[in-house]
């Protein structure tokens, strides 16, 4: 091997190791050997785009400091200032790129490229994990951002037909499927989470949870509606049939902060997050599901601070 | 007509290339046969049988420049429109031709001008095919369209037959000239080139224009391979057709050669029909295109072997000339057109052309010289042209059989097409690459420091890491640091090491007391025992109880304290001791307190707990840690410590995880990590135990689990399977996608009407019953093609997977050519089969269709059968929902076993 080679292999490890570290994770050795050659180091001027708006989403675009500027004909644009991993949806999704990325100043940027991606996704549980758990957490400070109503989607109506009471394993199991986060999931990794999950009926003005006592727990709303409401700074939203309480953040067991209750009679699913990664350790769709349906969250919370921002977004 | 399309497998959307494919090679070949019998019959009237070496070698030089020509004008025009050209080019000779007077110049000049149009036309043609159709479709439909050349000879030959009845043989040529015409109308009408299949990205040429002919056969060296084959191919051809119109000149009045070779020609076309469509598909169906091309040299060498025995006599010539016959427009043409579909577009546009006209001419030409100066020598008797013909066909034969390989490369390189190689590992380091990561020790980004301190440990060059990196203020990097010394034989860092016991940070303490202890300086550690944090408290404890020289530590005051009432010193306390019985040379004194851990349901609510007593554990070697590691695989956090554990504890561990695998008795949510865990033992039995499993158990997790536990052991330790047992596995699994498919088409009928009441229920059921059915057929697809990978390790059979997933009909073609050639052994025809009806392209319900014969029991046609077969089935789930499915319908059919399955 060429030694210019040599050292850009060694390059790409640094930075490769070195930024998923950042997030606790550390990688086994032979899944650093089988991802640096597939990483590709791209150091933009400022002015120069790194991708534009339809071109095919081949890459994932990591970055420990610069500043890049995502536009959109018709849309706002917003800044990312500092780490980031950008174009995951784009990926997940399989659409083509949704805005252009241009560089404000000369930035340092590593592509992995897209199938390198899955395939850690797929083979290192710990990275896959760790890409929950950093968009659930992300996706709770841009709810904060948008206080007091957090930027919630507004409740859906009651379904038309009320679900058996009891809920049967059917009907558990549909309920997941209608789920946002967990839509692009196969039938069969939902199954087993619906056997696990435990049917909770309330009458109106019943407690959910209380404060700190939703951690570790996701609550989805099968009839009725509930309202979550957390402190410091103070949100407060409703939830209907089809919505997670406290939304995304529940996925990263974030919930401690929030108190839930029925605003009207409800019945909810619970199950803990243990058991989601359980499912999704056997069920690679399962996390992809989970994955895209978070980036969706994120992206439209960045639309929504983008819009309600007096100045452009910047996002660090 | 759709009857036909069906016998020949033409599908829905390929009918109207197919036909005008199949119309234009017919004409084409008609006519050119017209102009054939003309030319032979008039040739042979006028001239000497000898003149024939000279007409070859003369079209052979001509070729060279009229095929290079071909070539450029199909760059410049297109594949059509040079067809075209030359179609309306051999109208107008042939017409020209007719209106000469008929002298030896003249009969020489049709000679080489019907010479000339055969050798063009034919591979414009194939060009033309070629780049509509897949490899897939290819080998389905190049068959039916070759059989257009040999109904072609027999409508030409025939025809020609029955003009010399009332015509004299010039006549033909009038013949040939309007039939042409007609070809060139079809020509134009017919597609332009690309693929006008939906689906099929187009393969052209365009962007490598410029670049030579011969420089194609270097880029791709599959093609000097094929242009060998060509070579050998016209060569021995030519030698059989010279030893067969001498035998014939010598044998046959002149005043009867016209009808004879009209006759003649008949039958051997009519043989080739028969040929064609009974057995040429057939054949390279069964055996694959690599091993079907060795057909024609094999029985041409049988029929070179008889005629040199016999000595020339008249019928094993005829013999020899009919298998050329029957063989050249049928399975020779099939195979050689088939082995170029592989080659990237490109280089095999340049190429072909240089292949199919210049170097088979020039093989030609060759062959003729030599035979020319056989008989100036005069010694080309039919004994010497059959010994020739065998050489020829030996050496077209050796050629034939080794293009298994390199067709195979050409596919698995067409698969792979845009991944990158991640084979390279390169852990070494030279002097600038350690000087450039020393430089980057002083990165101000922590997490780039520690990484390029992983990147030297991973390297084993610890040693680079200077010990002053123990000053670093940040200590992310002086955890680092500590853990890669902990590990490290060197002592440099120990006083430094000294100095952190005292760091502000808790974290940086315990990191400074593991390392030290671990190399010996226990004598650090016990006054520890008075830190404000527990977890160092923890860590003292141990070393503190360690001191006395006897006595089971459990009934040291502390410790008990430690491992059953943590509440009182806090949690890290407990972590503390655990980790520092971890960090212990093995100490069998420690292995009671390791148990009454491992009798505390709280072990398993840390991942950090239960890494840590796995490393305990395995450094004690004590058997009796097995059963409570083994009950901890249940648990997601800490599972790779665990099975590190279980991996040290050997032999004892491998055998009770072996026999726990074949107990059902044992939880679902343990039995589903057992074949990874033993997969990691590294070994052959491993790798037995989990074929057996693959091969017997019951539960589909747990055996996809085996799949995948194998496959790393085959891939990672080279581990060796059976092959045949292999394959039976991926037979049940294809039979089983298979099967599924049949249940999602059949639940796709019409059902029987629901109650308006129970109408929601029955679509939402529905729903989940065809996603479920959807995940099920991409799971045992995804089985099967693992399988596959362990079966055939070397080959890339995720793309394969991935390329019969996609819409890219090329690439499903070229995955399923791929796999055909891969599995052609003979006792791989079952597997090949099956792999042909889930990789072909077809329609869902035609592929039930085909696949019927390979299904278990009664195939599910209606709604019905399809919701009872449901019912019945041995998955859990499947059956729940199907069952409640069928409750939403007034059908006693369907309630009853409904019923039983809710009640059962």
């Amino acid at each position: 091997m060429a030694d210019d080679e040599r050292l850009r292999r060694l390059s790409r490890e640094i930075f490769f190791t070195g930024f998923f570290r950042a997030s606790s994770i550390d990688f086994d050795s032979w899944m650093v050997d089988r991802i640096t050659p597939r990483l590709r180091e791209v150091d933009v001027r400022a002015g120069d785009a790194l991708y534009r708006e339809g071109d095919p989403p081949d890459s994932l675009v990591l970055m420990t400091a610069g500043r890049l500027r995502a536009t959109r004909v018709g849309a706002p644009s917003w800044t990312f200032d500092g780490r980031w991993v950008l174009g995951t949806l784009d990926l997940l999704a399989a659409r083509p790129r949704r805005q252009t990325l241009t560089a404000l100043v000369d930035t340092h940027t590593v592509h992995l490229d897209a199938e390198a991606w899955i395939d850690l996704l797929e083979d290192s549980f710990d990275a896959a994990r760790g890409a929950v758990m950093g968009n659930a957490r992300a996706l709770m400070t841009f709810h904060d951002r948008l206080a007091p109503t957090g930027g919630f989607l507004p409740p859906r109506s009651s379904s038309e037909r009320p679900p058996t009471s009891p809920l049967t394993f059917v009907d558990r199991l549909a309920s997941l499927t209608e789920l946002d986060f967990l839509r692009g999931s196969g039938v069969q990794a939902l199954a087993d989470l619906a056997d696990s999950s435990e049917e909770i009926a309330l009458d109106e003005g019943q407690l959910v949870f209380a404060r700190g006592a939703a951690g570790g727990r996701v609550f989805l709303v099968v009839e009725g509606l509930v309202e979550a409401s957390r402190e410091g700074p103070r949100v407060s939203a409703r939830f209907g049939p089809g919505q997670v309480v406290a939304g995304a953040a529940a996925f990263g067991a974030w919930g401690a902060p929030w108190e839930a209750r029925a605003v009207t009679r409800a019945r909810l699913l619970s199950f803990t997050v243990e058991r989601l990664l359980d499912e999704m350790e056997d069920h690679f769709d399962l996390l992809r599901s989970l994955l895209t349906g978070l980036s969706f969250e994120r992206e439209r919370l960045f639309e929504l601070l983008a819009a309600t921002s007096e100045e452009e977004l910047v996002l660090t | 007509m759709l009857g036909l399309a069906r016998i020949l497998d033409v599908r829905a959307g390929e009918r109207r290339v197919v036909i005008q494919s199949f119309a234009l090679l017919l004409l084409m070949i008609a006519a050119h046969t017209v102009l054939e019998t003309a030319r032979d019959a008039l040739f042979l009237a006028k001239l000497a049988p000898r003149t024939l070496n000279v007409v070859y070698v003369l079209v052979a030089g001509l070729t060279l420049v009229v095929g290079s020509a071909s070539a450029w004008l199909g760059l410049r025009i297109g594949a059509r429109g040079a067809l075209v050209a030359t179609l309306l080019v051999a109208a107008t000779g042939s017409a020209l031709l007719f209106a000469m007077t008929a002298t030896g110049a003249s009969v020489l000049s049709l000679y080489v001008f019907s010479g000339l149009v055969g050798a063009v036309l034919v591979p414009q043609f194939w060009s033309l095919v070629g780049a509509l159709f897949t490899a897939a479709q290819g080998r389905r439909l190049f068959g039916p369209v070759a059989a257009a050349g040999v109904i072609g000879g027999v409508v030409g030959s025939g025809g020609a037959a029955l003009v010399l009845f009332a015509f004299p043989v010039k006549a033909l040529l009038v013949v040939a000239s309007f039939v042409f015409v007609i070809a060139a109308g079809i020509a134009a009408l017919a597609p332009a080139g690309e693929s006008t299949f939906p689906g099929i990205a187009p393969a052209t040429p365009s962007p490598t224009r410029t670049k030579s002919r011969l420089g194609a056969l270097r880029e791709e060296p599959f093609l000097a391979r094929i242009a060998i084959l060509v070579a050998l191919s016209t060569a021995a051809v030519l030698t059989v057709d010279y030893l067969f119109k001498s035998t014939v000149a010598r044998l046959v009045p002149v005043q009867d050669l016209g009808m004879f070779f009209a006759r003649y020609y008949t039958a051997l076309n009519v043989v080739s029909l028969v040929v064609q469509l009974f057995v040429g598909g057939a054949v390279v169906r069964r055996l694959g295109v690599a091993s079907a091309a060795a057909v024609t040299p094999l029985l041409l060498l049988l029929g070179g072997i008889g005629s040199f025995i016999i000595g020339g006599a008249m019928i094993a010539v005829l013999i020899t000339k009919a298998i050329d016959g029957g063989l050249r427009h049928s399975i020779h043409r099939i195979t050689t057109e088939l082995v170029y579909l592989p080659v990237p577009a490109s280089p095999r546009a340049r190429a072909k052309p240089l292949i199919d006209g210049a170097i088979s001419r020039a093989a030609q030409a060759l062959t003729a010289i030599f035979l020319l100066a056989l008989a100036e020598a005069q010694v080309a008797s039919p004994r010497v042209l059959a010994a020739i013909v065998v050489v020829l066909t030996l050496a077209w034969l050796a050629t034939a059989a080794t293009l298994r390989a390199p067709y195979l490369a050409l596919f698995r390189r067409a698969l792979s097409a845009g991944a990158l190689d991640s084979s390279s590992t390169d852990t070494e380091l030279d002097l600038t690459s350690a000087e450039a990561l020393l430089e980057n020790l002083a990165s101000r980004d922590p997490n780039q420091v520690v990484a390029v301190m992983n990147v030297l440990a991973r390297r084993k060059r610890d040693r680079l890491i200077p010990a002053l990196v123990l000053y670093h203020e940040d200590e992310r990097v002086l955890i680092g640091a500590l853990d890669i010394f902990t590990a490290s034989p060197r002592a440099d860092w120990i006083p430094l090491g000294e100095r952190l016991l005292a760091h502000a940070s808790a974290p940086v303490r315990i990191a400074a007391i593991r390392a030290l202890a671990t190399h010996g300086r226990i004598d650090l550690v016990a006054p520890l025992a008075d830190d404000p944090s527990s977890l160092a408290q923890g860590y003292a404890a141990l070393h503190v109880a360690l001191q006395r020289p006897e006595g089971d530590l459990l009934a040291e005051q502390r410790i008990a304290d430690l491992v059953a009432q943590p509440e009182a010193i806090g949690v890290d306390g407990r972590r503390g001791l655990l980790t520092a019985i971890a960090d212990l040379p093995p100490t069998p004194r420690a292995a009671s307190v390791l148990l009454a851990f491992a009798q505390d349901a709280r072990l398993r609510h840390s991942a950090e707990d239960v890494a840590l007593f796995a490393r305990a554990a395995a450094k004690l070697k004590d058997g009796r840690f097995i059963e409570p590691l083994t009950a901890l695989l249940e648990v997601r956090a800490g599972r790779a410590a665990v099975r590190a554990a279980l991996v040290e504890l050997g032999q004892p561990a491998f055998d009770a995880l072996a026999s726990a695998l074949k107990d059902d008795g044992r939880p679902r949510a343990l039995r589903v990590h057992l074949p990874r865990t033993l997969s990691r033992f590294a070994t052959q039995a491993a790798g037995d135990r989990l074929l057996e499993c693959i091969e017997t158990e019951k539960d589909g997790l747990v055996r996809y689990k085996a799949v995948r536990g194998l496959g790393r052991l085959v891939a990672d330790h080279g581990a060796r399977v059976d092959r045949k047992r292999i394959e039976r596995v991926i037979e049940k699994n294809l039979i089983e996608h298979l099967r599924l498919l049949a249940v999602l088409v059949a639940l796709e009928s019409e059902p029987p009407p629901a109650d308006e009441e129970r109408a929601h229920g029955a679509a939402v059921s529905a729903r989940l019953l065809r996603g479920l059915l959807a995940d099920k057929l991409r799971q045992a697809l995804e089985r099967a093609f693992r399988l596959l990978k362990i079966a055939h390790p070397s080959e890339d059979m995720h793309r394969a997977n991935a390329a019969v997933l996609s819409n890219d009909k090329r690439a499903r073609g070229d995955a399923g050519e791929f796999l055909e050639t891969l599995l052609s052994g003979g006792d791989q025809q079952r597997v090949r089969e099956l792999v042909r009806l889930v990789s072909d392209d077809l329609e869902p319900r035609e592929r039930i269709v085909r696949a019927r014969a390979h299904l278990p029991g009664r195939v599910p046609v209606s709604h019905r059968d399809a919701v009872l077969a449901m019912i019945a089935d041995s998955d859990a789930t499947l059956s729940r929902i199907a069952a409640h499915h069928a409750a939403s319908f007034a059908d006693p059919a369907l309630s009853a076993p409904a019923e039983a399955r809710v009640h059962g």
